[in-house]
């Protein structure tokens, strides 16, 4: 059983942390919050052999527990987001990169929260409309459409950026 | 941008693409750096594919192992305590439960101490004899001194 968990579980930690990362949107809080997923995997390591698909599995304990998290710690978030938000100018080498990656976030932000997280859960993590649906508890044809909808949304910026040079 | 990437940015926008086309797209771009919106923002998804916890995660393993070593600190402890136990067991063999026997033995031990005892009281005598000696030896030389001294000063 210990061994499902650190074939199957473990490697999946840093996709768990992106996703939880993608949530919550704080770097420390998405950290404890995959850490206690973690722990709570390992204590329930016994029901491993009967799931189908760990890392699915992984990704909707991580996504149940980063909203449990927002609702216990609702005001620490808001605060360290007024904190975090002055302008982190970072003399970087690939600006246009970064330019290009605060551009996408913007877009996502427009997103209503579910497109948002399918959107996350396909062109980050790669995951199947299966492995979606059952992290989201959703249909296929509801995943297909919101991500339709995402791809459509992001699509209309980018024309708008070649078109104008502008975002939005 | 070859008709075959094109076909696929099409199926990609329309959300009809498998993960495998997905990715050819994103390997694509990833050769052929452009400049261009399209080509940067299917680049910066793959830089955000690659973001990473700065913190490791301390897997639960560890949490046993510590536990694992706290057991063998305490099996370690018993062992050092049951070898202790077992010396102090060995001592207890010349312990004498009979009360006669223990009479009989410090009753031995104690007339072996006496006997002895006994045996230096017979140098005594010769002890003093010595010291008689010692005495008049002294005596004899403080003499001897002061006729010196009188006869310097005549």
């Amino acid at each position: 059983m210990s061994t499902l968990y650190e074939q199957n579980v473990l490697p999946a930690s840093q996709k768990m942390y992106r996703y939880a990362l993608s949530i919550l949107k704080d770097e420390d809080s998405a950290h404890d919050v995959v850490q206690e997923c973690l722990m709570k995997i390992w204590t329930k390591r016994s029901k491993l052999i009967e799931i189908d698909n760990h890392e699915a599995w992984a990704m909707r304990i991580t996504r149940n527990q980063c909203f449990d998290w927002v609702k216990t710690n609702r005001f620490t978030i808001l605060q360290q987001e007024q904190v975090e938000e002055p302008d982190q100018v970072k003399a970087d080498h690939d600006t246009l990169m970064e330019d290009q990656k605060k551009w996408l976030d913007k877009v996502l932000e427009t997103l209503p929260p579910k497109q948002q997280e399918i959107f996350h859960l396909r062109e980050i993590d790669g995951m199947t409309y299966q492995e979606i649906s059952d992290i989201l508890s959703l249909s296929l044809s509801e995943v297909k459409v919101y991500l339709h909808r995402a791809r459509t949304k992001v699509r209309s910026s980018l024309q708008k950026i070649e078109a104008y040079g502008i975002a939005n | 941008m070859g008709s075959q990437i094109d076909k696929l940015m099409e199926k990609y926008w329309a959300g009809t693409t498998s993960l495998k086309e997905e990715d050819e797209i994103k390997v694509y771009f990833k050769e052929n750096p452009s400049l261009a919106p399209t080509g940067l923002y299917f680049r910066s998804l793959k830089k955000s594919a690659e973001v990473e916890s700065k913190k490791p995660f301390s897997t639960p393993k560890r949490h046993w192992m510590r536990k694992f070593s706290v057991a063998a600190t305490l099996l370690i402890g018993i062992a050092v305590g049951a070898v202790a136990l077992q010396d102090a067991n060995k001592q207890n063999d010349f312990e004498i439960d009979d009360p006669q026997e223990a009479y009989e033995i410090a009753r031995t031990a104690l007339m072996k101490m006496s006997s002895s005892l006994n045996e230096g009281g017979a140098y005594s005598g010769e002890l003093k004899k010595l010291n008689k000696a010692e005495q008049l030896l002294k005596k004899d030389l403080k003499e001897e001194k002061n006729s010196e001294e009188k006869t310097v000063i005549s």
